[in-house]
């Protein structure tokens, strides 16, 4: 039955593709809600089918993971081709992503008829998969009603990694760091692996970024539910208590990790993470190239979990009686109680340690006592009462249940990568809402509750959950949120240039205010001074230029970091840049994330002595919309 | 039976995070008295009546007997408010602006709300001047209108347009400027002269 229903719904899809093309021809597709939807959802999924299919292992574990290298070995022969045929990548590159989902149906059907061979093993298979993704589809279309706004980005993140699929599809450049490709990425923090996946998501077959990152946003908790109802599955071996397992992991919203939020590199390490963790079968070797795996996926937080995976194999795999479990318990408790009164008491490594990056970004990026003692506790609200339960029982228990031991660890581990406070320690918290919680129901579904208890249990935990993540994705939202009400990092008035460089593509580099030269970069794949990250010197000296445009401060300017060498460059005058010399609006300029996404402010007059300063070096203001003059 | 009480203990955690969870959303949905503006130069508190209150550090002032001795941040050399940061930096409920005058002096300003009605302000001012018994710290907060100050026991509140705001420090004096818009706090000069106070806005 399940089977014929998933067969069913996939021919569906494809004929409504047909029509679509007879119809609407090929440019329907890059708008087209179902078709993103379908390319998102295939590309995804297609390592557990490459998995299961090809190499007759299971579809979610270490080899899924593994399978996610076929992305990059499809984009190395891509390159052959276009090296051997002599055509550039950008007309390779979009039957990479044709062959991926073609791929998906090949190896979707042989996984139902060769299966159908040796018994019903892949209906059992698409069973649990439904299972697992029937909590993720309520989930998701409880934040398109109640949360997200319609084609809303908002990560700012998704914008700077398109810039690298835009200089691989549409300037032949080949990298394995992002920062070889693109002048946004200050630190490198992981190879290309992730991009590529997001290339064949979304620009080398051309459909529109803005919906696809929308689209991504509501289908990346559907595709992680498989994983997690697996790892549910593994330690409850209960179907409800699973599906309640999904639903609370995802109802965690990790301020920083953005576990099953955003599609982003360090959530592609966690969902590789969790299928890896899902094995049972880890060994040595498999353990090795596991680490490899995950600090490709992210140099940081690839790492962070594969110790995570290293201790669950070194140490809690070897933990033989119930007073080792006990001692190892007591360690982990005083562990955290040590690093969290350290951190009350002063310490922290981005204070001590890593006082350049502070300098460079301006300010200290972690909240400190009391105040990261109450942004920690609003990560899982009332819930952390419930945890702390789990976690006080299993010290007292004369069981010794192996998934309570490994999610407390990890929830200990990351408690104290938090308080230990490095830059972005909020990163750390990856992760976090999964963990708690297995350490939830691993408890819960020991205490052996008859059917309707743990139905009343179940639902007032995912009202109390449902009510936290509300309330914290909102918070997040904020900073999203432009002076019209509209909740979205593209505010309609930035659209203005967007079309114009579309329209007048440039050779030369825009130099703007941080976040315009985020979009142009991102949306229009033009060059700019490093984008939301231009360096606090140089948006300094831009200021000082546009207050006094003299040839002293456009000197000022010209020596700043990282400015272009040669006169190749271009000034874009935004309503930004506007009111903040209008009203002396300077706290852009001191820290690398501070940016105004409004663009507002009508440019009612532009400054007549910018006027002629800019004509004495040969460039005058073109007049693109009230909100945008260009100096060229 | 230890798992028939722990039953017990799950069912009453459950309901008792029911409770907060209520409590917290009752909170983040009620509409509230106030609204934080916290760009540009200063701090404004945007009010139901279409009035605001503004805090603003280049108003900050050092008096002695003999009268003023100087203003610590009227030219600021480092602005930095959190409201306008992205979300790589943690969010918190609270808005702070912080100001530096070329590192000499420096001065937090942040704003709490408790509720729909109540917000705590703190002010932590760090300068450099000779002590001198007589010399105190003064900061001015800004109403859009003239109103008339009124004192009743440690408080000092104003009525204007169906608003009442008070304003309850704490070690705090109160003065109140000529022309009736602004309230003037002053506590005795210290290298870091916090002012800690709690403002009540009620409106109709």
């Amino acid at each position: 039955m399940f089977d014929i229903l998933a067969i069913t719904i996939n021919i569906g899809a494809i004929a409504y593709f047909i029509f679509s093309l007879i119809s609407g021809g090929f440019d329907s597709f890059s708008n087209n809600y179902i078709f993103i939807g379908y390319i998102i959802f295939s590309t995804l999924t297609l390592p557990n089918l490459i998995s299961k299919v090809i190499f007759r292992s299971r579809i979610v574990g270490f080899t899924s993971a593994l399978c996610f290298l076929y992305f990059s070995i499809l984009f190395g022969i891509s390159i052959l081709i276009s090296k051997i045929v002599g055509v550039p990548l950008s007309e390779i590159l979009p039957f990479g992503s044709i062959f991926n989902v073609i791929l998906w149906n090949i190896l979707f059907m042989l996984f139902i008829l060769l299966d159908e061979k040796r018994g019903d093993y892949s209906e059992k298979i698409i069973k649990d998969i439904l299972s697992a993704m029937f909590p993720a589809i309520l989930f998701s279309i409880f934040v398109a009603i109640f949360i997200r706004e319609p084609n809303s980005v908002v990560a700012l993140d998704y914008l700077q990694h398109l810039t690298v699929t835009n200089k691989i599809f549409y300037n032949d450049i080949i990298c394995i760091l992002p920062g070889q490709c693109s002048n946004l990425f200050l630190q490198e923090g992981y190879t290309t692996f992730y991009h590529l996946i997001l290339g064949y998501i979304t620009t080398f077959i051309q459909t529109d970024p803005i919906k696809t990152f929308y689209v991504l946003d509501l289908l990346l908790p559907i595709v992680a539910s498989i994983p997690l109802y697996y790892i549910f599955k593994k330690y409850t071996a209960n179907t409800m208590w699973s599906q309640l397992g999904v639903l609370l992991s995802l109802l965690v919203f990790v301020m920083g990790g953005y576990d099953f939020i955003f599609f982003i590199p360090q959530t592609f390490a966690l969902l590789l993470f969790l299928m890896i963790f899902k094995d049972r079968e880890l060994n040595l070797p498999k353990l090795i190239i596991a680490t490899i795996l995950l600090i490709s996926s992210h140099f940081i937080i690839g790492t962070f979990l594969s110790v995570l995976l290293w201790i669950k194999f070194l140490v809690i795999d070897n933990l033989k009686n119930r007073k080792e479990v006990k001692i190892y318990y007591l360690i982990l408790l005083l562990s955290l109680f040590f690093f969290v009164l350290a951190n009350i008491a002063g310490f922290s490594v981005e204070k001590l340690i890593q006082t350049d990056s502070v300098k460079v970004i301006g300010s200290l990026t972690n909240p400190y006592f009391p105040n990261n003692l109450e942004t920690f506790a609003l990560i899982l609200g009332p819930s952390w009462i419930l945890i702390a339960l789990a976690y006080l029982t299993n010290l007292f228990e004369k069981d010794t249940n192996k998934s309570s031991i490994i999610s407390a660890t990890f929830i200990v581990i990351s408690i104290i990568c938090y308080f230990l406070a490095p830059t972005y320690a909020n990163k750390f918290t990856i992760g976090i809402g999964v963990f708690s919680s297995v350490l939830l129901i691993s408890f819960l579904s020991s205490l052996n509750w008859k059917f309707f208890p743990k139905l009343f249990i179940s639902i007032f935990l995912v009202g109390i959950y449902l009510v936290n993540f509300f309330i914290q994705y909102n918070s997040y939202l904020v900073f999203y949120t432009q002076s019209d009400g509209t909740v979205s990092a593209i505010t309609k008035e930035d659209q203005a240039i967007v079309d114009y460089l579309k329209e007048n593509p440039t050779n030369e580099m825009v130099i703007s205010d941080p976040y315009t030269q985020l979009i142009v970069a991102s949306l229009t794949n033009t060059d700019t001074l490093e984008a939301q990250y231009m360096q606090l010197d140089t948006r300094h000296n831009l200021y000082e230029y546009l207050k006094d445009p003299n040839s002293e401060t456009y000197e000022g300017l010209l020596t700043s970091t990282s400015f272009p060498s040669d006169d190749n460059f271009v000034i874009l005058y935004t309503s930004r840049l506007y009111k903040a010399v209008k009203f002396e609006d300077t706290a852009w300029i001191y820290n690398i994330y501070s940016l105004s996404i409004n663009n507002t402010e009508k440019i009612e007059e532009v400054d007549q002595k910018l006027i002629e300063d800019q004509q004495r070096t040969n460039k005058k203001p073109i007049y693109i919309s009230d909100n945008f003059v260009l100096f060229k | 039976m230890k798992t028939f009480y722990l039953k017990i203990l799950v069912a009453i955690l459950i309901v008792f995070s029911i409770y907060i969870s209520v409590v917290n959303f009752n909170k983040y949905n009620q509409s509230k008295n106030f609204q934080v503006l916290n760009q540009r130069q200063s701090i404004i508190l945007q009010l139901p009546n279409s009035e605001y209150l503004e805090i603003i550090a280049k108003n900050d002032h050092l008096e002695n007997e003999n009268g003023l001795i100087d203003n610590p941040f009227s030219s600021n050399t480092k602005v930095q408010k959190n409201s306008n940061l992205e979300n790589s930096i943690v969010r918190t409920n609270i808005d702070t602006e912080y100001i530096e005058n070329r590192e000499v002096s420096t001065r937090l300003a942040r704003i709490i709300p408790k509720d729909s009605e109540n917000l705590r302000v703190e002010i932590y001012a760090n300068t450099q001047y000779t002590y001198e018994e007589s010399l105190r710290y003064y900061i001015q907060l800004d109403y859009s209108n003239k109103v008339d100050f009124k004192t009743n026991q440690d408080k000092i509140y104003f009525l204007d347009n169906g608003c009442t705001v008070s304003v309850v420090g704490e070690n705090t004096k109160y003065a109140v400027s000529d022309n009736n818009q602004s309230l003037i706090l002053s506590r005795p000069y210290e290298p870091e002269t916090i002012f800690k106070f709690n403002l009540n806005i009620k409106c109709k």
